[in-house]
């Protein structure tokens, strides 16, 4: 069953554009066609042609050599960001809900907290503080990206808990590891992978938005927020340049996306079937 | 002319599979019919496929003929004039059927108003002479309640009431009394008799429990597997030559009586004066008051009460779920460490995590042990409650519920407890897993020496499996005695009203 469900998400549109997009990133070094810094001002501002496929830039860049490049950049920043906040939040939000209490309650007071503030303050806070770079920027979205990731897993994990069958294993003697490994994290799994693609989709946009804000990557290093921010003031005589970051961040984003909500739906038709058989005793 | 509801050739299929088979048969008004059958042969579906309710997967073949017209050939606007006004239903959970948010004179406005009796204010009178009649008083007073301000048996009173609103010439009733405990019951059961009777209505009575309508019925028939595989007057459905799926249904009817076993003397479980009280401060009804009592090894102990009565809480303090907020409970201490109690639930479906096999759910109680050993004790307890090993690579989805009741007595076996205390743990199930069931743990008890504490709203089962019986009524232990001596000489006015019941849902004639 568990099979079919993963096959039914992996073998999706989303999935292979997405992995398609990967790969490619991950090949830039030998696949693009020029060094993404190597500047060439005679060349500048053209549209795409069969030398440049996407045109180049106000400095004579190859466009497609710099989406390639900057993918690694953009892409990497956001899973890493992403990864950190699942560990961080399932981490917390399991330790709230089992332990209860007053530590629940201080980790429900922090997450209102962080949840208030808008994302993007916060990473300007510190980001100014500490200056900007790779760190800083994953650093600067991670202190705060965790916060919804631990909120479904707390609530998830409580509604878990306060099951009868979680009952009945305790009364038989289940120990708290058994219970977690058994009876959470299975339940919390699914729904926390949905949320975590489309979190990752949020902070792609988000990082994209610090980058083109000045204030993330700096140059010579780029990514496809940098490249939105460095073709706008172009954007009339060659659109292109801000054409090819933005459709590979709408392209990646969408795709995440599609990819979670596909997750809640094969996950929510597992639920209506077990809902079905409870059902079934009353008639 | 007699009125008549007949189904020719009625068939209900899902996809390709066939639920109810060219099911057969008439009902006529003033003859109530009993449709028998265990749960999932079919017999919900033939109701709701004669009133045209059935959920939108499954379809319909066949004829339904009211008087000779096509119902199943009407469309919805045409069958609503039929629904509720010539043919109208009781459903299991009155409380589920009716909306939360109307009195139950709303309830009955509608099914008067709607239904073409004239104006609201008129009815008003209406309304209160129907709650009368189910016998509902003061009725102004309950005409004014919201279902949930209603017992469970009260609800079904009003339900009746509604049902009966417009003078339908037919009642489908899908197991209304089964949710109910035995008193109640049985009011019910000879309220709709006297109601059908008086009234002439022709009543289709869908139940599992053979017994509950050997009183009051003129015709039986059994479903099985989707198939009517028997059928006959009330008075020859116990003749020994019937089909087998009827014996089986006749034989799963407890019998009343049992020889009684000495139990040993040796005292488990004690609780001293234990009460509970959910509500922080100790003001306001407790939901137990301070209850002292024994447990003796290998005694069975029946516990009795109505919902509310405060007789899970006692469970749930007997087997250390919660503590009690006064006494105590005393675990006794002998050879082999201090007594463990293990609790079997109510419902079958939720005992198991739905996503996990039986195997891991079961593996909780055994998990510390070396794996070969815990496969070892796995085994035996699949055993010892008489189910083959290859269950346990199953999900609850796939199991029926007595099978799952089973593998929650054989999870409760792993911890090798000394008592077992059964909430209610028959009451989700037909009545012939019931006695599967009941005789498993009776087997249990014999071959391990195991106590139960059995608690149940149905008299009949506490009859058949108690050496002593406790009532509780509202958060008191009122009584506490011998089986033979209670159902002798009941002392408590609730206790009488207990052992009044088991006359009218009496267990049946055996054949022999």
């Amino acid at each position: 069953m568990a099979r079919n469900h993963s096959r039914e998400i992996l073998l999706s549109p989303p999935a292979f554009i997405l992995l398609a997009v990967v790969i490619l990133t991950i090949a830039a070094p030998w696949i693009s066609p020029y060094d993404p810094n190597a500047q060439s001002l005679a060349d500048r501002l053209q549209a795409p042609s069969l030398a440049h496929l996407l045109g180049t830039d106000a400095l004579g860049r190859d466009t497609l050599s710099r989406v390639l490049h900057g993918g690694r950049f953009s892409l990497s920043v956001a899973l890493i960001t992403t990864l950190f906040s699942l560990l961080v939040g399932t981490a917390l939000g399991l330790l709230s809900a089992v332990r209860g209490g007053w530590l629940d309650e201080l980790f429900l007071r922090v997450n209102d907290l962080l949840l208030a503030l808008p994302e993007i303050v916060i990473a300007l806070l510190i980001i100014a503080v500490m200056g900007p770079g790779f760190s800083t920027m994953v650093l600067s979205v991670g202190v705060v990206a965790w916060t919804p990731t631990a909120r479904l897993v707390r609530s998830m994990a409580a509604q878990a808990l306060s099951t009868h069958h979680v009952e009945a294993s305790k009364h038989v003697g289940a120990s708290r590891w058994f219970i977690l490994r058994h009876h959470v994290l299975p339940f919390v799994a699914g729904p926390v992978l949905a949320q975590a693609a489309l979190r990752f989709g949020l902070l792609l946009v988000l990082l994209g938005s610090l980058s083109y804000l000045g204030i993330g990557v700096q140059p010579p290093q780029s990514d496809w927020g940098s490249m939105l921010a460095e073709a706008q003031p172009h954007a009339i005589r060659s659109p292109w340049g801000m054409i090819a970051p933005g459709a590979a961040i709408f392209l990646v984003s969408f795709c995440v996306t599609l990819l979670g909500n596909r997750i809640t739906h094969v996950l929510g038709g597992q639920d209506v079937l077990a809902t079905e058989a409870k059902a079934e005793i009353h008639d | 002319m007699t009125r008549e509801l007949e189904f020719i050739d009625l068939s209900v299929s899902s996809g390709d599979q066939r639920l109810l088979s060219e099911a057969r048969g008439a009902l006529r008004a003033g003859e109530l019919v009993a449709v028998v059958g265990r749960s999932g042969s079919g017999k919900t579906l033939l109701t709701k496929a004669i009133i045209g309710l059935l959920p939108q997967q499954l379809r319909a073949e066949g004829k339904i003929l009211l008087d000779g017209q096509r119902l199943d050939q009407l469309d919805e606007k045409a069958m609503d004039s039929v629904r509720g006004r010539r043919i109208s239903m009781l459903f299991q959970q009155p409380k589920r059927v009716m909306n939360p948010r109307l009195t139950i004179r709303a309830h009955l406005l509608e099914a008067l108003g709607a239904h073409g009796w004239g104006k609201a204010r008129q009815h008003e009178d209406r309304v209160l002479s129907l709650l009368e009649e189910v016998g509902l008083s003061p009725a102004k007073q309950i005409a004014g309640k919201r279902p949930d301000q209603l017992s469970g048996g009260m609800a079904q009173r009003a339900m009746l009431a509604i049902a009966l609103a417009a003078d339908p010439e037919f009642i489908l009733a899908d197991e209304p009394t089964s949710s109910l405990d035995s008193i109640l019951k049985s009011e019910v059961l000879q309220l709709l008799r006297r109601k059908q009777q008086e009234r002439g209505v022709g009543v289709l009575f869908v139940t599992h429990d053979i017994a509950s309508i050997q009183h009051i019925a003129d015709r039986v028939v059994v479903v099985s597997d989707g198939q009517i595989v028997d059928q006959c007057p009330t008075a020859l459905i116990f003749s020994k030559d019937r089909h087998s799926k009827t014996r089986e249904l006749i034989e799963a009817s407890l019998p009343p009586l049992r020889t009684l076993r000495a139990t040993d003397s040796a005292c488990l479980l004690e609780a001293v004066d234990a009460g509970k009280n959910y509500t922080r401060r100790a003001k306001g009804p407790a939901a137990l008051n301070p209850t002292s009592l024994r447990l003796h090894g290998g005694q069975v102990l029946g516990v009795v009460g109505r919902s509310g009565s405060g007789k899970s809480t006692f469970a749930r303090l007997l087997a250390g779920l919660e503590q009690p907020t006064t006494g105590r409970i005393i675990h006794a201490h002998h050879n082999g460490g201090a007594t463990r109690v293990q609790v079997i639930a109510q419902e079958p479906y939720s005992s198991f995590d739905p996503r996990l096999t039986i195997r891991t759910s079961m593996s909780a109680a055994v998990h510390r042990l070396p794996a070969i050993q815990a496969g070892e004790r796995m085994a035996q307890a699949m055993a010892q409650v008489g189910l083959p090993e290859q269950l346990l690579d199953r999900r609850p989805g796939q199991c029926s519920g007595g099978q799952l009741q089973r593998l929650a007595i054989a999870r409760a076996l792993l911890t090798e407890p000394q008592v077992l205390i059964c909430d209610e743990s028959t009451s989700a199930l037909d009545s012939v897993a019931q006695r599967h069931i009941l005789d498993l743990l009776l087997d249990l008890r014999e071959q391990m020496g195991l106590s139960l504490v059995v608690i149940s709203h149905d008299m009949d089962v506490i009859r058949y499996v108690s050496d002593d019986v406790a009532v509780f009524y509202e958060g008191e232990l009122v009584e506490h005695r011998p089986l033979d001596d209670f159902l002798a000489d009941p002392e408590h006015q609730h206790s009488k009203d207990l052992v009044a019941a088991l006359d009218i849902t009496a267990a049946v004639p055996s054949a022999s």
